[in-house]
């Protein structure tokens, strides 16, 4: 195998991984507003991101910014918090702020923080040859990111059906509306746990 | 028809409700789990091959408490400060979990070489002696996957003009060098 296969294997695995729960869970926060026909907006927001985290990622492991863990580890379930919030408040996304055209945006600087979180393991690792094993773990990250969206889609497609098929108490949401509202309560409230455990400010607690 | 008023009024409550009680009992199922960053669980070993002396220089690069964890289980628990760290105990254990075998299925012989700390990371190095070069030789690295279920050891070798990468996961097999 060539070095850059491994490390883009690398990436991949890291991502599809179970422990990769906060970063699976921003995925699934970013997707939950789309239909399966809107992929290629949800790609470009997934991009967005990926281009956020691999722009921490370089400058963290070559030695440019530091970032203390702590802070970064709090702050990442912030970004799914918000995320969360912002797919429940926003109910129309055409009468939204630039037409809702801003969500990749707001994914590529919620990278930055994401980044920074992989960035600590990295630094220690490749400390003599950075620019192939970097390049090829974040394409990883982005082949990861893109079977996970992939997944969500399957799932998200199954909620759908569920909801058109059965009788639901609520008449005037709509399906699509349902499941935003749904997808995003659960991602909001997992983050906020993870926010309030990781929190800088209650650690004495 | 025939609902009474404050059926009609809890009706567009219910989903909502729904929600939050989804919501509450996820939000509070993966707290044990959602206190730390997901960590990389890996190791990189890099091997180089001097054609003049028939030796091959092997550098582990492993994060120092990780190796701690997986020498200390192997004393069964027992914390050994003295042993802890110590080259012999660290040789030890990636030499049993570090293998080279032969073009011929004989495994090739290790000697250990030091170790240095930067940071979290502790570089352990091995010489192997192998006169017939590396093209052939079957290595495997099963390095911390008996601590980590999502452990992946990359191995780089440098041979005869060449760089392969090798990968490891959890019950993977001895791989030959091309």
């Amino acid at each position: 195998m060539s070095e850059l296969l491994t490390f883009v294997h690398l990436g991949f695995r890291h991502i599809v991984d179970v422990g990769a729960a906060d970063h699976i869970l921003f995925l699934l926060a970013l997707a939950a507003i789309y239909r399966p026909r809107d992929w290629r907006d949800a790609l470009w927001v997934v991009s967005a991101f990926t281009v956020g985290h691999s722009i921490t990622l370089a400058l963290a492991v070559t030695g440019v910014v530091t970032l203390p863990s702590s802070l970064i580890e709090f702050l990442i379930p912030i970004t799914i918090l918000i995320t969360g919030i912002e797919n429940i408040a926003v109910r129309d996304r055409a009468t939204a702020l630039w037409g809702g055209r801003y969500r990749p945006l707001f994914a590529g600087v919620f990278g930055l923080v994401h980044g920074a979180g992989f960035a600590n393991y990295l630094k220690s690792m490749f400390v003599d040859h950075l620019a192939l094993p970097l390049f090829g773990f974040n394409v990883g990250i982005e082949l990861g990111q893109i079977f996970v969206l992939g997944w969500a889609f399957l799932v998200l497609w199954g909620i759908d059906r569920m909801l058109v098929s059965i009788r639901l108490p609520i008449r005037t949401a709509s399906p699509l509306r349902l499941r935003v509202v749904a997808i995003s309560a659960l991602v909001t409230a997992v983050a906020a746990s993870w926010a309030v455990q990781r929190s800088p400010f209650f650690t004495a607690w | 028809m025939g609902d009474h008023r404050w059926a009609r009024r809890l009706r567009p409550l219910a989903g909502r409700a729904a929600c939050c009680g989804i919501a509450f009992v996820l939000g509070a199922a993966p707290g044990a789990s959602g206190g730390r960053l997901h960590p990389l669980h890996t190791t990189i070993t890099t091997i180089t091959y001097d054609a003049a002396s028939h030796q091959a220089t092997v550098t582990v690069r492993v994060f120092a408490n990780d190796l701690d964890t997986a020498i200390t289980r192997r004393a069964h628990g027992r914390f050994l400060a003295s042993v802890r760290t110590s080259d012999s105990s660290s040789f030890a254990y990636l030499a049993s979990v570090f293998t080279a075998v032969g073009p011929d299925g004989h495994a090739l012989p290790m000697q250990w070489c030091g170790s240095r700390l930067t940071g979290d990371l502790l570089w352990a190095c091995l010489r192997v002696t192998t006169p017939g070069g590396l093209s052939g030789v079957r290595i495997r690295n099963q390095a911390l996957i008996e601590l980590f279920d999502d452990q992946v050891n990359v191995v780089m070798a440098e041979y005869g003009g060449r760089r392969e990468s090798l990968l490891f996961i959890k019950g993977d097999a001895a791989k030959p060098l091309p």
